[in-house]
């Protein structure tokens, strides 16, 4: 992945955001994570002083006084440790809930962002890290966001209360404890540089198994790979990236193990010092026995709180480049739905006009200065070998996508400056791939709530897509789930007909200009032919555009158009194009032969 | 109190559960236990020790003992830990870590091949889909096997913890039988009391939470505002993340985002009011934290309130304190310990159970164990013989009574409408499904009792819904790691591919898509659909299936495979599914279906002449435009 289109921005202000995110949707949030400040921070200091208290008392030999001491000093500790445990449970369960709200909202963002932004382009590989980044169990970025900042301030609290215990003792203490400290630091800085050497080596063996699991597991895969024995070759591709897997490990392993025994001896250097110290302290009696062990705690302690700021930043920083993908996701632009919207737009039937258009995915140029003028009324068939650019060009006039350069105009109104809504508010477009929602046929036909979905113009639609006595028949109401992903005894349909359904869909929203993207590749010849009929009858008064690799259909339309390259290289109707005898001339030949050869040779058979 | 919200789960069922998680993995690698356990004992030596030699110093301290005496003590404590910890990062980072981190894989691994090699009616069934969604929600959070290593370790340490203690505490035990002082034996008699009654608590508390966790994964609440919640927000995130985008553009120009809004966060918010476990688990989840911290601190004081006590009455020397208090609330620590684990290890054992049912899915398809006859002249026959189908878990038949015999080296084309059977005869030939009557046979022979992997490689089938992987290209076509690079070639040419193959930077060695690699290709569903048909001629078996293997590509390049199809297949027996009928034209035997039955044969002169039949009716819907 090249460098300059991760997306960045500062710990603090993705550490602010996802804590504003937290306490808008859940302010208990914030309180829970008060308490889990305070009672984390103090009940390491009451277990250090504990001990101490208690020797003191036995040396002392005072039982009542001695109790109320510790009656004192346990108080806290058992209140802090309670409400820590309580709390942990509690913020837990409730940032789980945030989790599944905030992945929620990133997929409804994705939704509400300019459609270029899902197909192509960098912004397509911030959406999904993003996603991933809430779907990754208890490690996803919403828990390490909110957590990771916690700790640190945590173990920086506790850091300033053993600093002040130290401090009482010998300041200079505080020093040496610092810098030896620090060079555990170094330690672990050398460790998280060689863990960071890896880390892209690592990141590759990690999509390469994730990829393997999840083609293992796609339904979709399991005919292929029985019928062409792939099992074999996957085991062995697996087996060579688990190989692949163990080795990165190992090296890992083995620089892991070598700044162990570097921490190790720091510690043993330190604890010697301590005993050293302490124990000489006690014998001059600058130090009473008792304290001993709290001091000797608060020197041994003291290490683990700095190790820990130093982990937790470092932690801190490699979720912030996740916590980044996911804000960027969320702050990507949304459509534009401001804007005058000039009344001649909506004239029916529609003219349209490309003018000058320019337009290219990336670097790929599919039309460079294309012009195209559509009647009011008109029925264009758009034609081409794989590629040429149909689908794009239905994208461009709707919307979905936006011109590099150039204008497309409807009705003489500049689409650019229209809002979105409006636009898309203009077409109904049944596209190649689309979607059945596991909602009530209702919401599927009219995209909005069963409520906002007006019961007569559904059955109306359905009735002129030739669907209304399938779904009678089957006792099927606006109200039934459709497919079964929500409920076993939903509606699935057969292709034909999903397209007929999509094509209601499509009536449903009675769009000015009427757009079918191969409609009946998936259709048996005697649905694909019912679907002709229906075309010539909801295309009535309206502008209409029809791409098909049967060229059957162009038999009915105003105008055909062949593209190549992005281009337009021949139009005309469908006798002028023969008459021609070009491209399209050829590939209507090529696709009627045998059917139009078949009755002579029978004739000639029959003669 | 919310009893009505936690049905029992049996003991046994639990037990029954670890067993079978411990004992899978323990097939794995043995190792992933034995080890962690001997880390573990090292570190709780470690501690023993430590806490001993402490009190030892502390003693001397007391006593004000010279300092060469104290030494001794300290050299001793500050070599075995740093020994200790050595061994024990050793043991973790060079044995435990890789291993455990292999069984994971291995495990999450061996589900996924599962499903590649159960028997394909199975990953069909109603019950393996079931399954598979029940996997997905066990495994929505938590940390999967990881958490089956914690607890362990943790219960393990508990014990070891226990153990240990014992033995430290043990003189404590001795000094209070030898008093004979009633007063020293009520002491006893009310540590074991306290122990008893705050554990007890504690672990109420915490089986009642456990149980409720449990239940969620039960699914014993299936209302309905939950289950299309959680489904459908699945469905858009198995889609994003699958790269199916697609489908965003119908809701951007539906006007479809409030509609997603009400089955997305709308749902989310609405469900946390209504639904009473949600209110219930907070709750509880906060009731059973309190009382473990009451309990936990309550232990750690008690240690030393007794201990405390006891030297006061001067039972043991001062220094000693620490390490009796220590080890009083270690072994309160430990109990408490391995019993909140042992039940966090039955959750995850319960979360684990859908994945080991997956795993230890047997086949019901009969295997049988026939070698397929090796013929250079690919005479193959094969017969229907009145073979009806009907696929689990649908009502009506898929097929019905079909005899059908294939002739040897023939084209054979079958025609009807959607849902005539056509794919379905496809699956039951290559033996993905069984006929439920009836019998497929292969020379004569019931193809059942052929062994699978030597009878599929009779078949190169091109499916409707084939996939590519985003593997090489030349593995690709070769469904293999070894590729023959001239065959490899020679087939993508054939299936007219020679043009993109030359423009591509590795050749076959390209990857396809970019899931794996960035430099992989994007390719177009024609183009992909050309390399799955030159992944069929590599396979260069006997039989070729071609399902709709056209649909998606425009006239020109469907011209040109159907024009080297005859050359493509050469001698072998080819079926061809198509609804673009002019493709019959190159079959001399068409086979039309309707309603799962075979209602035509014959020539296409012949099948034409017959105006009622329904080819006559197929033939002319299409026709009609082209005349």
């Amino acid at each position: 992945m090249k460098e300059e289109h991760k997306p960045h921005y500062s710990i603090l202000s993705n550490i602010l955001y996802f804590h504003k995110y937290a306490y808008r949707e859940y302010p208990r949030l914030a309180f829970y994570h008060l308490t889990l400040i305070v009672c984390d921070s103090m009940l390491p200091f009451f277990m250090l002083i504990m001990p101490g208290i208690i020797l003191e008392m036995v040396v002392q030999g005072n039982l009542w006084k001695g109790l109320g001491i510790i009656a004192a000093a346990g108080l806290p500790m058992i209140l802090s440790r309670s409400l820590l445990l309580q709390f942990t449970w509690k913020t837990y369960f409730w940032e789980n809930t945030l989790r599944t709200v905030m992945l929620g909202d990133a997929i409804l963002k994705g939704m509400k962002c300019l459609y270029k932004y899902v197909e192509y382009g960098e912004e397509k590989k911030i959406s999904k890290r993003a996603y991933q980044s809430m779907t990754a169990g208890d490690a996803a970025i919403s828990y390490q966001m909110l957590g990771l900042p916690r700790r640190l301030l945590i173990n920086i609290i506790c850091f300033i209360l053993y600093s002040t215990v130290l401090s009482i003792l010998n300041p200079w203490l505080v020093a040496l404890m610092i810098v030896l400290s620090l060079l555990n630091y170094a330690i672990l800085k050398l460790r998280n540089k060689w863990e960071l050497a890896l880390k892209e080596e690592f990141a590759q063996s990690n999509r390469e198994i994730n990829y393997l699991n999840k083609t293992f597991q796609d339904p979709h895969m399991s005919k292929d790979i029985r019928i062409f024995s792939m099992n074999n070759w996957l085991m062995q591709f697996r087996h060579m990236m688990f190989q692949k897997r163990v080795k990165l490990e190992k090296k890992n392993n083995r620089k892991r193990i070598l700044t162990d025994f570097l921490q190790q001896i720091l510690s043993f250097l330190r604890n010697g010092f301590a005993y050293g110290y302490l124990i000489s302290a006690v014998l001059q009696g600058e130090l009473s026995a008792s304290s001993f062990l709290v001091y000797f705690g608060a020197i041994t302690g003291f290490s683990s709180f700095v190790t820990g700021i130093v982990n937790l930043y470092s932690s801190l920083k490699a979720q912030n480049i996740e916590a980044s993908y996911y804000r960027a996701h969320m702050e990507l632009p949304e459509i534009n739905n401001s804007g005058m919207v000039p009344q001649e737009v909506f004239r029916q039937p529609a003219e349209i006009e490309f003018r000058d258009v320019s337009f290219s995915y990336g670097n790929q140029k599919v039309y460079e200065h294309f012009n195209l003028f559509i009647h009011p009324g008109e029925k264009v068939a758009l034609l081409g070998v794989n590629g040429a650019g149909k689908t794009t060009l239905v994208k461009l006039l709707c919307g979905l996508y936006e011109p590099n350069e150039g204008k497309i105009f409807i009705n003489g109104v500049d689409t650019s400056t229209l809002p979105k809504r409006t636009l898309y508010d203009l077409f109904s477009i049944v596209f190649q791939e689309s979607t059945i929602l596991p909602y009530p046929v209702g919401c599927n036909l009219s995209f909005k709530r069963l409520s906002e979905t007006d019961e007569e113009r559904a059955w109306t639609a359905l009735r002129e897509a030739g669907l209304e006595k399938t779904l009678r028949e089957k006792g099927v109401g606006l109200d039934t789930f459709m497919t079964k992903a929500a409920f076993d005894d939903g509606l699935t349909l057969s292709g034909g007909q999903t397209q007929r359904f999509l094509l209601a869909r499509a009536l449903y929203k009675n769009g000015n200009i009427l757009i079918l993207d191969e409609p009946t590749s998936a259709l048996d010849p005697i649905a694909e032919s019912e679907i002709y009929e229906e075309y010539v009858n909801i295309s009535k008064g309206r502008t209409s555009l029809f791409i098909s690799h049967r060229l059957a259909s162009t038999k009915f339309s105003d105008r055909i158009l062949y593209l190549e390259n992005g281009k337009i290289i021949e139009e005309g109707t469908h006798e002028e194009l023969i008459a021609l005898g070009g491209s399209y001339a050829h590939m209507y030949k090529i696709q009627s032969h045998y059917y139009t050869e078949t009755p002579c040779n029978l004739n000639s058979l029959e003669a | 109190m919310h009893d009505d919200l936690t049905t029992k789960i049996s003991f046994r069922e639990n037990l029954s559960n670890i067993k079978n998680l411990i004992s899978y993995i323990y097939k794995i690698d043995k190792y992933s236990y034995f080890l962690p356990a001997l880390r573990i004992l090292l570190n709780t030596i470690n501690s023993a020790v430590s806490l001993v030699l402490t009190a030892d110093i502390l003693e001397m301290l007391y006593q004000g003992s010279p300092i060469k005496e104290i030494a001794r003590p300290v050299i001793l404590l500050l070599a075995l830990t740093f020994l200790l910890n050595m061994a024990a990062s050793v043991l973790q980072e060079e044995f435990i870590n890789p291993r455990r981190t292999n069984v994971k894989r291995i495990y999450d691994g061996n589900l996924a091949a599962k499903f590649q090699q159960m028997d394909y009616s199975l990953v069909d069934s109603p019950y393996v889909k079931k399954l598979q969604e029940r996997i997905e929600k066990d495994n929505n959070w938590g940390s999967g096997l990881n958490n089956l290593f914690w607890d362990f370790d943790a219960i393990v340490k508990g014990i070891c913890n226990f153990f240990c203690s014992l033995i430290i505490a043990l003189p404590l035990l001795k000094i209070i039988i030898a008093s004979q002082s009633w007063l020293m034996y009520l002491g006893l008699v009310l540590l074991i009391l306290l122990l008893y009654l705050l554990t007890r608590n504690a672990a109420k508390a915490e089986a009642a939470f456990t149980q409720l966790l449990l239940n969620d994964y039960l699914e014993q609440y299936p209302l309905e505002m939950q289950k299309e919640y959680t489904s459908l927000i699945w469905v858009w995130l198995s889609r994003c993340l699958g790269g199916e985008y697609e489908f965003i553009k119908d809701i951007h120009l539906y006007d479809g985002l409030d509609l997603m809004n009400k089955y997305t966060s709308e749902n989310r918010r609405e469900q946390e009011k209504v639904m009473p476990w949600a209110a219930a688990r907070g709750k509880l989840s906060g009731r059973q934290g309190l009382l473990e911290g009451v309990t936990g601190s309550f232990i750690i004081l008690a240690g030393y309130l007794i201990s405390a006590g006891y030297a006061l009455i001067g039972a043991f020397p001062i220094g000693s304190t620490i390490k009796f208090a220590g080890s009083i609330s270690n072994i309160m620590e430990s109990l408490q310990s391995i019993d909140s684990n042992y039940r966090s290890l039955s959750l995850t054992a319960r979360k684990q159970a859908s994945t080991l049912e997956m795993l230890n899915i047997c086949d019901e398809m009969y295997k049988g164990k026939l070698p397929v006859e090796k013929r250079m002249d690919h005479k193959y026959e094969i017969e229907f013989r009145n073979v009806s189908f009907q696929y689990p878990g649908t009502q009506g038949y898929a097929l019905k009574n079909l005899s059908l015999k294939l002739r040897i080296g023939e084209r054979m084309a079958i025609v009807g409408m959607n849902g005539s059977g056509k794919t379905t005869m496809i699956k039951l030939l290559c033996r993905l499904y069984d006929p439920q009557e009836g019998e497929i046979l292969l020379n004569g022979v019931d193809i059942r009792k052929f062994a699978q992997d030597e009878y599929i490689k009779l078949f190169s089938v091109v499916f409707q819904d084939f996939k590519l992987l985003s593997l090489p290209l030349g593995q690709n076509v070769a469904s293999s790691t070894e590729v023959d690079t001239t065959l490899a070639a020679e087939t993508l040419r054939q299936a007219g591919l020679t043009k993109r193959l030359q423009q591509l930077p590795k050749g076959l060695n390209t990857f396809l898509y970019q899931d794996i690699m960035d430099d992989g290709v994007e390719i177009s569903g024609g183009e992909a659909q050309k390399i799955a048909i030159a992944r069929a001629l590599y396979k260069d078996a006997p039989f070729v299936l071609l399902d709709e293997p056209t649909a998606s590509l425009d006239p020109l390049s469907e011209y040109e495979i159907y024009s080297g199809f005859d050359a493509m297949v050469g001698n072998k027996t080819a079926i061809y599914i198509s609804h673009r009928l002019s493709s019959c034209r190159f079959c001399n035997d068409i086979a039309v279906f309707h309603e799962g039955s075979l209602v035509q044969r014959g020539s296409h002169e012949e099948l034409l002449r017959d105006e009622k039949g329904k080819y006559y009716e197929l033939w002319n819907a299409q026709a009609q435009y082209y005349t």
